[in-house]
């Protein structure tokens, strides 16, 4: 039941990119899966800002179609 | 940094999107194309999770990139430039689906009846923890582009969305919930199948031997 509260403190501690409070911190020590909770959230986002980066690279045919568009539209 | 009046491509890529968005209000096309530049791919990132083709993704950052120079006078400067474009994009993409439910949602729709090129362009993303991201219900999917991709706040992200803080909050709790557990299970099946293939591997080996 404690566990659902700690992950959701865990959770909001990343939202912010903050640090956990002190209660979150001791739950963590003792309970494993928390920890884990706590551990998979920092490389799960440490994972997607990297690979954003790699997916979110330019795509020169769909910015020069966008272009074409803007000039067609006469904007 | 680029004077007021330069359309140097390379000394606008200096400029903040925020800038940039100043100077199309006052008339710089390459200032725009500059903006449709760094922002295009990172649109069809967010806004190709629920359709059934790579094209109509593309169709609607089109549409949101129309929609932005007409209306960017009414941009504010208090807002990032991102967080007023997304929004755009994600009230456009809300009401492309809602007009072509149910033919486009892909939770719905078998394998095989993805456009090809969508699926080419999964198969090579199979990889990747964004692949992963993107079976995740839409709007969980959309929380974590906007924070990890897009590094928006809360309260950024709840603009965009058009929710609450909290809910977003909820949704982003949801979503790491929910990748953590399938990243957990993807690592115990390649473990499992690892394990499997030293066994057999072994095996083989000592058969041989013998």
């Amino acid at each position: 039941m404690f566990c659902r509260f700690f992950r959701m403190m865990i959770s909001h501690a990343a939202d912010a990119d903050g640090a956990l409070g002190h209660m979150t911190q001791r739950h963590i020590r003792r309970c494993h899966n928390c920890r884990r909770f706590c551990e998979s959230c920092q490389t799960l986002g440490d994972a997607l800002r990297a690979e954003a980066t790699d997916l979110s690279r330019g795509c020169e045919l769909l910015t020069e179609r966008i272009t074409g568009s803007l000039t067609d539209v006469g904007i | 940094m680029a004077d007021g009046s330069t359309t140097d491509p390379m000394a606008l890529k200096t400029l903040s999107s925020e800038e940039l968005a100043w100077r199309s209000s006052e008339g710089c096309q390459a200032s725009f194309g500059q903006l449709v530049e760094r922002y295009a791919p990172r649109l069809l990132c967010f806004l190709k999770r629920r359709t059934s083709s790579i094209h109509d993704a593309e169709d609607l950052v089109q549409d949101t990139f129309v929609k932005a120079l007409e209306n960017i006078d009414k941009y504010h400067r208090m807002w990032r430039f991102s967080t007023w474009l997304f929004t755009i994009a994600a009230r456009l993409a809300t009401s492309h689906y809602r007009k072509r439910q149910p033919a486009c949602e892909l939770s719905k729709r078998g394998p095989n009846t993805m456009c090809p090129s969508l699926m080419l362009l999964r198969q090579e993303e199979r990889q990747s923890i964004w692949s992963r991201a993107m079976e995740l219900p839409e709007n969980q999917y959309r929380v974590l582009w906007l924070k990890y991709a897009e590094n928006m706040s809360v309260r950024e992200i709840a603009r965009v969305m058009g929710k609450s803080r909290a809910n977003i909050k909820v949704l982003l709790y949801r979503s790491r919930m929910t990748l953590a557990e399938r990243l957990q299970d993807q690592i115990v099946d390649e473990t499992r199948m690892d394990r499997r293939h030293t066994k057999q591997e072994s095996h083989r080996m000592k058969s041989e031997s013998a």
